[in-house]
């Protein structure tokens, strides 16, 4: 089974990186698009004030 | 555009073919005839004028009955047209709108999250993957209107309770 331990980053600076994040926050501001080839555009956008952010994993119940 | 080359080009085929004014007043409807759509205004103005005209009381200008079919046809068309380009340009607009709208942080996508007490929280996170599904925690808090970071917490919890765990697929 894999292990899944929580760790915080509080610290300024400290970044994420994954394939699906999960957010929330007061405000979301929507940056801009990056235009890279058709199909692979980059959308940049900022969370304020209480954010909470998770590298989202799938979840399934336990086989027993 | 398809459509607007096609009215131009019945506008065209009208000035071409127009046949004599005879041939037009008799093809016009009868104006006491129950139709169960509405005579159009302009056609009532071009019989009546048409037989005013022959009667040589004509009230309408200087117009000749054939010059005011022309012209009517022509304004109707011209109408029709510009009605065209309209109901693009609003279909466009309408295309534009709900693009910009889907974007917008609407009233359909506010969800008022449960206050429910964290044992029920969790029975019914322990319960949805109970059904065997594979959810993330998004999907979590979204099916049940729970908070993330709760959600979140309580998976912890659960994993290591070991009930449940990160899907094979992962």
């Amino acid at each position: 089974m894999k292990s899944a331990l929580l760790i915080v980053h509080r610290n300024i600076g400290d970044a994420l990186r994954g394939e699906k994040i999960a957010v929330k926050a007061e405000k979301i501001r929507m940056g801009n698009v990056q235009a890279g080839s058709s199909h692979h555009q980059i959308q940049t956008l900022t969370l304020e004030d209480k954010v909470f952010c998770i590298i989202e994993i799938p979840l399934a119940a336990s086989r027993k | 555009m398809q459509q607007i080359k096609t009215d131009a080009a019945a506008l065209a085929q009208v000035r071409r073919q127009m046949r004599s004014i005879e041939e037009i007043a008799q093809d016009l409807p009868e104006l006491s005839s129950s139709e169960t759509l509405p005579i159009p205004k302009y056609v009532i103005e071009v019989k009546s004028h048409f037989f005013n005209w022959k009667a040589g009381a004509s009230e309408l200008g200087t117009y000749s009955p054939y010059e005011t079919i022309i012209r009517i046809m022509q304004e109707n068309a011209e109408l029709r047209l510009e009605n065209r380009k309209l109901a693009t340009i609003a279909a466009k607009l309408d295309k534009r709108m709900n693009i910009l709208e889907s974007k917008l942080p609407g009233e359909e996508n506010v969800v008022v999250l449960r206050e429910i007490t964290r044992e029920e929280a969790k029975a019914e996170i322990a319960n949805l993957f109970s059904e065997g599904q594979t959810l993330y925690y998004s999907d979590i808090a979204t099916k049940l209107r729970l908070d993330l970071e709760l959600v979140v917490d309580i998976c912890n919890e659960l994993m290591s309770e070991g009930e449940i765990s990160v899907a094979d697929s992962a």
